[in-house]
Protein backbone atom coordinates (compact mmCIF):
# COMPACT_ATOMS: atom_id res chain seq x y z
CA UNK A 1 0.00 0.00 0.00
CA UNK A 2 1.45 3.21 -0.80
CA UNK A 3 1.87 5.88 1.67
CA UNK A 4 0.72 9.58 0.78
CA UNK A 5 1.69 12.87 2.33
CA UNK A 6 -1.33 15.31 2.28
CA UNK A 7 0.16 18.62 2.61
CA UNK A 8 -2.81 21.09 3.13
CA UNK A 9 -1.27 24.47 2.27
CA UNK A 10 -2.67 28.18 2.62
CA UNK A 11 -0.76 31.18 1.29
CA UNK A 12 2.31 29.23 1.66
CA UNK A 13 1.80 27.76 4.99
CA UNK A 14 1.72 24.34 5.78
CA UNK A 15 -1.66 23.67 7.81
CA UNK A 16 -4.31 21.48 9.32
CA UNK A 17 -7.00 21.29 11.25
CA UNK A 18 -10.09 19.05 12.23
CA UNK A 19 -12.34 17.84 10.38
CA UNK A 20 -11.35 19.85 8.28
CA UNK A 21 -11.92 23.02 10.45
CA UNK A 22 -9.64 25.12 13.01
CA UNK A 23 -6.84 25.26 10.90
CA UNK A 24 -3.64 25.52 12.44
CA UNK A 25 -0.03 26.59 10.87
CA UNK A 26 2.73 23.88 10.81
CA UNK A 27 5.24 25.35 8.93
CA UNK A 28 7.02 25.50 5.54
CA UNK A 29 5.86 22.98 3.15
CA UNK A 30 8.59 23.01 0.62
CA UNK A 31 10.43 21.40 3.78
CA UNK A 32 8.62 19.40 4.87
CA UNK A 33 7.67 17.38 1.53
CA UNK A 34 11.50 17.28 1.02
CA UNK A 35 11.82 15.41 4.59
CA UNK A 36 9.24 13.07 3.64
CA UNK A 37 10.94 12.56 0.64
CA UNK A 38 14.11 11.68 2.35
CA UNK A 39 12.45 9.13 4.66
CA UNK A 40 11.11 7.32 1.83
CA UNK A 41 7.35 8.71 1.13
CA UNK A 42 5.42 7.47 -2.08
CA UNK A 43 3.95 10.10 -3.26
CA UNK A 44 2.67 13.62 -2.32
CA UNK A 45 -0.72 15.22 -2.36
CA UNK A 46 -0.88 18.56 -2.70
CA UNK A 47 -4.00 20.60 -1.23
CA UNK A 48 -4.58 24.40 -1.34
CA UNK A 49 -7.31 24.54 0.67
CA UNK A 50 -8.81 28.07 -0.18
CA UNK A 51 -8.09 28.08 -4.05
CA UNK A 52 -11.60 27.01 -4.70
CA UNK A 53 -13.53 28.77 -2.26
CA UNK A 54 -11.48 32.07 -3.34
CA UNK A 55 -11.68 31.23 -7.56
CA UNK A 56 -8.15 32.04 -8.00
CA UNK A 57 -5.21 29.39 -8.34
CA UNK A 58 -1.79 30.91 -6.60
CA UNK A 59 -0.07 27.72 -5.34
CA UNK A 60 2.14 27.04 -8.71
CA UNK A 61 4.85 28.69 -7.39
CA UNK A 62 4.77 26.91 -3.98
CA UNK A 63 4.17 23.32 -6.11
CA UNK A 64 7.15 24.13 -7.97
CA UNK A 65 8.98 25.00 -5.04
CA UNK A 66 8.09 21.73 -3.36
CA UNK A 67 8.40 19.86 -7.08
CA UNK A 68 12.37 21.24 -7.07
CA UNK A 69 13.56 18.41 -4.91
CA UNK A 70 11.37 15.76 -4.63
CA UNK A 71 11.23 12.45 -6.68
CA UNK A 72 8.19 10.86 -6.35
CA UNK A 73 4.61 11.67 -8.27
CA UNK A 74 2.60 14.84 -6.87
CA UNK A 75 -0.98 15.90 -6.97
CA UNK A 76 -2.42 19.30 -7.20
CA UNK A 77 -5.87 19.80 -5.92
CA UNK A 78 -7.48 22.59 -5.03
CA UNK A 79 -8.86 25.56 -7.41
CA UNK A 80 -8.35 23.49 -10.95
CA UNK A 81 -11.04 24.24 -13.22
CA UNK A 82 -9.88 24.80 -16.86
CA UNK A 83 -7.91 22.43 -19.17
CA UNK A 84 -5.13 25.87 -18.79
CA UNK A 85 -5.39 25.41 -15.32
CA UNK A 86 -4.10 21.51 -15.61
CA UNK A 87 -1.38 22.72 -18.49
CA UNK A 88 0.18 25.31 -15.29
CA UNK A 89 -0.34 22.57 -12.57
CA UNK A 90 1.87 20.18 -14.85
CA UNK A 91 4.08 22.99 -15.87
CA UNK A 92 4.79 23.60 -12.38
CA UNK A 93 5.64 20.50 -11.34
CA UNK A 94 2.41 18.33 -10.63
CA UNK A 95 1.99 14.69 -12.28
CA UNK A 96 -1.20 14.57 -11.07
CA UNK A 97 -4.29 16.84 -10.92
CA UNK A 98 -6.99 16.64 -8.18
CA UNK A 99 -10.06 18.31 -8.88
CA UNK A 100 -13.20 18.25 -6.50
CA UNK A 101 -15.32 21.65 -6.50
CA UNK A 102 -15.00 22.22 -10.12
CA UNK A 103 -16.42 18.42 -10.43
CA UNK A 104 -19.33 18.37 -8.62
CA UNK A 105 -20.82 21.82 -10.39
CA UNK A 106 -19.84 20.47 -13.78
CA UNK A 107 -18.67 16.36 -14.41
CA UNK A 108 -17.71 17.02 -17.90
CA UNK A 109 -13.56 18.01 -16.83
CA UNK A 110 -12.84 15.22 -15.52
CA UNK A 111 -13.61 13.67 -19.12
CA UNK A 112 -12.05 16.68 -20.71
CA UNK A 113 -8.54 16.16 -19.18
CA UNK A 114 -8.70 12.21 -19.34
CA UNK A 115 -9.50 12.46 -22.76
CA UNK A 116 -6.36 15.23 -23.13
CA UNK A 117 -4.11 13.67 -20.30
CA UNK A 118 -5.26 10.32 -19.94
CA UNK A 119 -7.42 9.32 -17.04
CA UNK A 120 -4.44 8.16 -15.08
CA UNK A 121 -3.81 12.07 -14.55
CA UNK A 122 -7.02 12.54 -13.18
CA UNK A 123 -7.94 12.18 -9.42
CA UNK A 124 -11.22 13.08 -7.68
CA UNK A 125 -10.82 14.27 -4.44
CA UNK A 126 -13.95 12.81 -2.83
CA UNK A 127 -14.38 14.87 0.71
CA UNK A 128 -17.33 12.89 2.48
CA UNK A 129 -19.62 13.30 5.37
CA UNK A 130 -22.75 11.51 6.76
CA UNK A 131 -25.57 13.54 7.70
CA UNK A 132 -28.99 11.81 9.02
CA UNK A 133 -27.15 8.30 8.40
CA UNK A 134 -26.45 9.15 4.39
CA UNK A 135 -23.61 10.02 2.97
CA UNK A 136 -22.74 13.40 1.19
CA UNK A 137 -20.08 14.91 -0.88
CA UNK A 138 -18.41 17.84 0.06
CA UNK A 139 -16.39 20.66 -1.44
CA UNK A 140 -14.53 23.37 -0.77
CA UNK A 141 -12.78 21.77 1.68
CA UNK A 142 -16.05 20.82 3.99
CA UNK A 143 -17.39 24.20 3.71
CA UNK A 144 -20.06 23.71 1.04
CA UNK A 145 -22.43 20.60 1.27
CA UNK A 146 -23.72 19.07 -2.21
CA UNK A 147 -26.55 17.49 -3.45
CA UNK A 148 -24.31 14.65 -4.30
CA UNK A 149 -24.77 11.60 -1.96
CA UNK A 150 -21.62 9.50 -2.14
CA UNK A 151 -22.48 6.70 -4.23
CA UNK A 152 -23.92 8.05 -7.36
CA UNK A 153 -21.53 10.24 -7.36
CA UNK A 154 -18.50 7.43 -7.54
CA UNK A 155 -20.76 6.32 -10.17
CA UNK A 156 -20.94 9.30 -11.76
CA UNK A 157 -16.67 10.00 -11.82
CA UNK A 158 -16.37 6.45 -12.94
CA UNK A 159 -17.94 7.05 -15.66
CA UNK A 160 -16.40 10.27 -16.74
CA UNK A 161 -13.25 8.35 -16.72
CA UNK A 162 -11.71 9.09 -13.46
CA UNK A 163 -8.10 7.54 -13.22
CA UNK A 164 -8.54 7.12 -9.28
CA UNK A 165 -10.01 8.54 -6.03
CA UNK A 166 -9.07 10.27 -2.78
CA UNK A 167 -11.73 9.51 -0.53
CA UNK A 168 -11.55 11.65 2.80
CA UNK A 169 -13.87 11.02 5.85
CA UNK A 170 -14.09 14.24 6.89
CA UNK A 171 -15.58 12.89 10.42
CA UNK A 172 -11.80 11.07 11.23
CA UNK A 173 -9.97 14.29 9.03
CA UNK A 174 -7.27 15.81 11.86
CA UNK A 175 -8.60 13.18 14.42
CA UNK A 176 -5.71 10.74 14.67
CA UNK A 177 -8.80 8.38 15.77
CA UNK A 178 -8.18 5.67 13.55
CA UNK A 179 -9.83 5.22 9.44
CA UNK A 180 -13.27 5.61 9.42
CA UNK A 181 -14.08 1.50 8.64
CA UNK A 182 -18.24 2.38 8.39
CA UNK A 183 -17.03 4.76 5.45
CA UNK A 184 -14.55 1.95 3.54
CA UNK A 185 -17.18 -0.96 3.86
CA UNK A 186 -19.96 1.40 2.42
CA UNK A 187 -18.28 2.26 -0.28
CA UNK A 188 -15.81 -0.66 -1.48
CA UNK A 189 -18.52 -2.31 -3.42
CA UNK A 190 -19.23 0.85 -5.70
CA UNK A 191 -15.38 1.50 -6.60
CA UNK A 192 -13.77 -0.14 -9.73
CA UNK A 193 -10.43 2.14 -9.66
CA UNK A 194 -7.61 2.65 -7.74
CA UNK A 195 -8.66 4.04 -4.89
CA UNK A 196 -6.71 6.05 -1.71
CA UNK A 197 -8.30 6.79 1.47
CA UNK A 198 -7.19 9.06 4.49
CA UNK A 199 -8.65 10.66 7.70
CA UNK A 200 -7.72 9.01 11.16
CA UNK A 201 -4.63 7.32 10.03
CA UNK A 202 -2.29 7.70 13.17
CA UNK A 203 0.18 4.34 13.00
CA UNK A 204 0.70 1.19 11.71
CA UNK A 205 -2.06 -0.73 13.30
CA UNK A 206 -4.33 1.81 11.25
CA UNK A 207 -2.48 0.71 8.08
CA UNK A 208 -3.04 -2.80 9.22
CA UNK A 209 -6.88 -2.19 9.33
CA UNK A 210 -6.74 -0.96 5.83
CA UNK A 211 -4.82 -3.14 4.44
CA UNK A 212 -7.63 -5.92 4.71
CA UNK A 213 -9.39 -4.15 2.15
CA UNK A 214 -7.80 -4.58 -1.01
CA UNK A 215 -9.88 -2.27 -3.18
CA UNK A 216 -7.50 -0.02 -1.37
CA UNK A 217 -4.10 1.20 -3.22
CA UNK A 218 -2.89 4.11 -0.96
CA UNK A 219 -3.25 5.63 2.26
CA UNK A 220 -3.09 9.55 2.72
CA UNK A 221 -1.17 10.77 6.18
CA UNK A 222 -1.17 14.46 6.93
CA UNK A 223 -1.56 15.00 10.90
CA UNK A 224 -0.13 11.89 11.27
CA UNK A 225 3.15 12.84 9.94
CA UNK A 226 3.48 16.39 10.15
CA UNK A 227 1.36 17.02 13.52
CA UNK A 228 3.15 14.07 15.08
CA UNK A 229 6.18 14.94 13.98
CA UNK A 230 6.99 11.16 12.18
CA UNK A 231 8.25 10.03 9.16
CA UNK A 232 7.01 7.49 7.00
CA UNK A 233 9.40 4.54 8.03
CA UNK A 234 6.64 5.41 11.56
CA UNK A 235 4.24 4.02 9.10
CA UNK A 236 5.89 0.88 7.58
CA UNK B 1 28.22 14.16 -21.67
CA UNK B 2 26.37 15.59 -24.91
CA UNK B 3 23.18 17.75 -23.81
CA UNK B 4 20.08 16.33 -24.25
CA UNK B 5 17.00 17.34 -26.16
CA UNK B 6 13.97 17.28 -24.44
CA UNK B 7 11.17 17.40 -26.85
CA UNK B 8 8.19 19.56 -25.93
CA UNK B 9 4.96 18.82 -28.06
CA UNK B 10 3.17 21.22 -26.00
CA UNK B 11 0.59 20.39 -22.99
CA UNK B 12 3.20 21.92 -20.38
CA UNK B 13 4.37 18.21 -19.32
CA UNK B 14 7.72 18.08 -19.40
CA UNK B 15 8.56 19.57 -15.83
CA UNK B 16 9.05 16.38 -14.33
CA UNK B 17 11.57 15.34 -17.09
CA UNK B 18 14.15 18.38 -17.50
CA UNK B 19 13.89 18.65 -13.14
CA UNK B 20 14.94 15.30 -12.91
CA UNK B 21 17.96 16.46 -15.31
CA UNK B 22 18.90 19.53 -13.51
CA UNK B 23 18.84 17.43 -10.10
CA UNK B 24 21.63 14.95 -11.74
CA UNK B 25 23.56 18.39 -13.25
CA UNK B 26 22.87 17.13 -16.83
CA UNK B 27 22.75 19.91 -19.51
CA UNK B 28 19.66 20.20 -21.92
CA UNK B 29 17.89 21.82 -23.88
CA UNK B 30 14.36 22.07 -24.83
CA UNK B 31 13.14 21.20 -28.51
CA UNK B 32 10.06 22.52 -30.18
CA UNK B 33 11.02 22.61 -33.50
CA UNK B 34 11.93 19.34 -35.27
CA UNK B 35 14.90 20.61 -36.97
CA UNK B 36 16.39 21.43 -33.81
CA UNK B 37 16.41 17.47 -33.03
CA UNK B 38 19.58 16.97 -35.75
CA UNK B 39 22.11 18.97 -33.03
CA UNK B 40 21.30 16.42 -30.64
CA UNK B 41 22.43 13.25 -29.83
CA UNK B 42 20.63 12.38 -26.77
CA UNK B 43 16.89 13.23 -26.79
CA UNK B 44 13.85 12.70 -24.51
CA UNK B 45 10.62 11.68 -25.59
CA UNK B 46 8.38 13.02 -22.27
CA UNK B 47 5.06 11.24 -21.82
CA UNK B 48 1.45 12.10 -20.28
CA UNK B 49 -1.86 12.64 -22.23
CA UNK B 50 -3.00 10.07 -24.58
CA UNK B 51 -1.74 8.24 -27.50
CA UNK B 52 -3.76 9.98 -30.06
CA UNK B 53 -3.67 13.28 -28.42
CA UNK B 54 0.47 12.72 -28.40
CA UNK B 55 0.70 11.55 -32.00
CA UNK B 56 -1.79 14.20 -33.49
CA UNK B 57 0.63 16.98 -31.74
CA UNK B 58 4.05 15.31 -32.98
CA UNK B 59 2.29 15.13 -36.45
CA UNK B 60 0.59 18.76 -36.21
CA UNK B 61 4.70 20.12 -35.36
CA UNK B 62 6.45 17.96 -37.98
CA UNK B 63 8.18 15.67 -35.50
CA UNK B 64 7.56 12.25 -37.06
CA UNK B 65 9.72 12.13 -39.64
CA UNK B 66 12.46 14.23 -37.56
CA UNK B 67 12.67 12.01 -35.02
CA UNK B 68 12.86 9.10 -37.85
CA UNK B 69 15.95 10.63 -39.14
CA UNK B 70 17.24 11.14 -35.94
CA UNK B 71 17.40 7.42 -34.85
CA UNK B 72 18.46 6.39 -38.60
CA UNK B 73 21.80 8.16 -37.23
CA UNK B 74 23.47 5.32 -34.83
CA UNK B 75 25.32 7.49 -32.63
CA UNK B 76 21.82 9.21 -31.73
CA UNK B 77 20.04 7.80 -28.49
CA UNK B 78 16.14 8.31 -28.04
CA UNK B 79 14.42 7.91 -25.03
CA UNK B 80 10.01 7.58 -24.64
CA UNK B 81 8.74 7.74 -21.41
CA UNK B 82 5.52 6.31 -20.77
CA UNK B 83 3.28 7.25 -23.60
CA UNK B 84 6.69 8.70 -25.30
CA UNK B 85 7.00 5.13 -25.39
CA UNK B 86 4.10 3.94 -26.58
CA UNK B 87 4.46 6.05 -29.53
CA UNK B 88 7.57 4.07 -30.33
CA UNK B 89 4.94 1.24 -31.90
CA UNK B 90 2.44 2.15 -34.93
CA UNK B 91 -1.51 1.19 -33.34
CA UNK B 92 -2.52 1.67 -30.00
CA UNK B 93 -5.94 0.32 -28.72
CA UNK B 94 -6.29 3.88 -27.09
CA UNK B 95 -6.63 5.90 -30.29
CA UNK B 96 -7.11 3.45 -33.18
CA UNK B 97 -7.50 5.73 -35.90
CA UNK B 98 -3.90 7.15 -35.35
CA UNK B 99 -0.98 5.90 -36.59
CA UNK B 100 2.35 6.12 -34.15
CA UNK B 101 5.92 6.30 -35.21
CA UNK B 102 6.29 2.78 -36.22
CA UNK B 103 9.90 2.88 -34.56
CA UNK B 104 9.85 -0.72 -33.08
CA UNK B 105 7.52 -3.96 -34.06
CA UNK B 106 4.59 -4.60 -31.83
CA UNK B 107 1.44 -2.71 -30.52
CA UNK B 108 -0.09 -0.94 -27.53
CA UNK B 109 -2.86 -2.81 -25.84
CA UNK B 110 -5.34 -2.49 -22.97
CA UNK B 111 -4.36 -3.43 -19.73
CA UNK B 112 -6.99 -6.13 -19.43
CA UNK B 113 -9.74 -5.45 -16.68
CA UNK B 114 -9.36 -6.93 -13.14
CA UNK B 115 -11.50 -5.78 -10.54
CA UNK B 116 -10.45 -8.22 -7.53
CA UNK B 117 -7.39 -6.43 -6.22
CA UNK B 118 -6.35 -2.84 -6.29
CA UNK B 119 -3.07 -4.28 -7.45
CA UNK B 120 -4.62 -5.51 -10.91
CA UNK B 121 -6.91 -2.33 -11.24
CA UNK B 122 -6.99 -0.03 -14.46
CA UNK B 123 -5.33 2.57 -14.05
CA UNK B 124 -2.32 0.63 -13.05
CA UNK B 125 -1.22 3.27 -10.58
CA UNK B 126 1.83 2.45 -8.02
CA UNK B 127 4.86 1.03 -6.80
CA UNK B 128 5.93 -2.36 -8.89
CA UNK B 129 9.36 -4.05 -9.13
CA UNK B 130 10.92 -4.75 -12.66
CA UNK B 131 12.60 -8.21 -13.51
CA UNK B 132 15.14 -8.73 -16.32
CA UNK B 133 15.40 -12.07 -17.88
CA UNK B 134 17.83 -10.98 -20.82
CA UNK B 135 21.64 -11.36 -19.37
CA UNK B 136 22.41 -7.77 -21.06
CA UNK B 137 24.49 -6.05 -18.08
CA UNK B 138 23.29 -2.96 -18.01
CA UNK B 139 19.86 -4.27 -17.94
CA UNK B 140 20.72 -6.60 -14.78
CA UNK B 141 22.37 -4.05 -13.01
CA UNK B 142 19.96 -0.85 -13.68
CA UNK B 143 16.28 -2.83 -13.57
CA UNK B 144 16.47 -6.08 -12.53
CA UNK B 145 14.49 -6.17 -9.16
CA UNK B 146 14.47 -2.61 -8.66
CA UNK B 147 11.02 -0.32 -7.56
CA UNK B 148 9.54 2.34 -10.14
CA UNK B 149 6.06 4.05 -10.14
CA UNK B 150 3.76 3.31 -13.13
CA UNK B 151 1.05 5.16 -13.78
CA UNK B 152 -0.30 3.68 -16.90
CA UNK B 153 -3.91 1.97 -18.81
CA UNK B 154 -2.41 0.36 -21.79
CA UNK B 155 1.03 -1.29 -22.26
CA UNK B 156 3.71 -2.24 -24.87
CA UNK B 157 3.36 -5.47 -26.22
CA UNK B 158 6.50 -5.68 -28.51
CA UNK B 159 7.69 -8.12 -30.95
CA UNK B 160 9.14 -11.46 -29.01
CA UNK B 161 12.39 -11.15 -30.83
CA UNK B 162 13.33 -8.21 -28.64
CA UNK B 163 15.15 -9.80 -25.78
CA UNK B 164 16.31 -6.51 -23.97
CA UNK B 165 13.17 -5.86 -22.05
CA UNK B 166 12.20 -5.82 -18.22
CA UNK B 167 8.69 -6.79 -17.02
CA UNK B 168 6.57 -6.57 -14.10
CA UNK B 169 3.85 -8.92 -12.94
CA UNK B 170 -0.04 -8.23 -12.79
CA UNK B 171 -1.96 -10.54 -12.47
CA UNK B 172 0.53 -13.33 -12.79
CA UNK B 173 1.12 -12.34 -16.47
CA UNK B 174 4.13 -10.52 -17.59
CA UNK B 175 3.52 -7.08 -18.78
CA UNK B 176 7.19 -5.56 -20.60
CA UNK B 177 8.00 -2.36 -18.50
CA UNK B 178 10.84 -1.00 -20.64
CA UNK B 179 12.51 -2.22 -23.96
CA UNK B 180 16.15 -1.41 -25.13
CA UNK B 181 16.60 -1.91 -29.46
CA UNK B 182 19.82 -0.32 -29.82
CA UNK B 183 19.37 3.12 -30.02
CA UNK B 184 15.64 3.07 -29.03
CA UNK B 185 14.65 3.13 -25.34
CA UNK B 186 11.33 2.73 -24.02
CA UNK B 187 10.22 3.16 -20.10
CA UNK B 188 6.80 2.47 -19.29
CA UNK B 189 7.27 4.07 -16.07
CA UNK B 190 8.22 7.52 -14.62
CA UNK B 191 11.82 7.61 -14.03
CA UNK B 192 12.07 11.01 -13.61
CA UNK B 193 9.11 10.64 -10.35
CA UNK B 194 10.93 6.89 -8.90
CA UNK B 195 13.30 7.82 -6.49
CA UNK B 196 17.07 7.51 -6.58
CA UNK B 197 16.90 4.70 -8.56
CA UNK B 198 14.99 5.98 -10.99
CA UNK B 199 17.49 8.83 -11.63
CA UNK B 200 19.98 6.76 -11.24
CA UNK B 201 18.48 4.95 -14.80
CA UNK B 202 18.07 8.28 -16.13
CA UNK B 203 21.69 8.82 -15.91
CA UNK B 204 23.21 5.64 -16.69
CA UNK B 205 21.00 5.51 -20.33
CA UNK B 206 22.46 8.88 -21.44
CA UNK B 207 26.25 8.22 -20.05
CA UNK B 208 26.45 3.88 -20.52
CA UNK B 209 23.84 2.51 -22.50
CA UNK B 210 25.67 2.70 -25.80
CA UNK B 211 28.59 0.30 -24.22
CA UNK B 212 25.67 -2.14 -23.54
CA UNK B 213 24.76 -2.98 -26.89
Amino acid sequence: MRIINRLDVKEGFLIKGIQLEGWRKYGDPVKEAQKQYKSGIDEIFVVDVVASLYGRNNSFDLLRQIAKNVFVPITLSGGIRTLEDVSNAFWHGADKIGINSSATKNSEIISEIANRYGSQAVVVNVEVKKINNKWFVLIENGRTHTDWELLPWIEEIQKKGAGEIYITSIDKDGTLKGPDLDLINYVQDSIKIPTVYGGGVSGQEDIKKLQDFNFLSGVSIASGLYKLEKTVDFFR
Amino acid sequence: MEPIGVINYGYGNIFSVINALDYLNLEYKIIEKPDQLQEYQNVVLPGVGSFGNVMRKLNELDFNNAIKNYIDRDENLLLGICVGMQVFFSKSEESEKITGLNLLEGSVKKLTKIDKNYIDRIPNIGWRNNFVESNNKFLQDNLNNKETYFIHSYYCEPNEKYKDVSYIFRNQEKIVSSIFDRNIIGIQFHAERSKSQGLSLIKEIFSNWRNHY
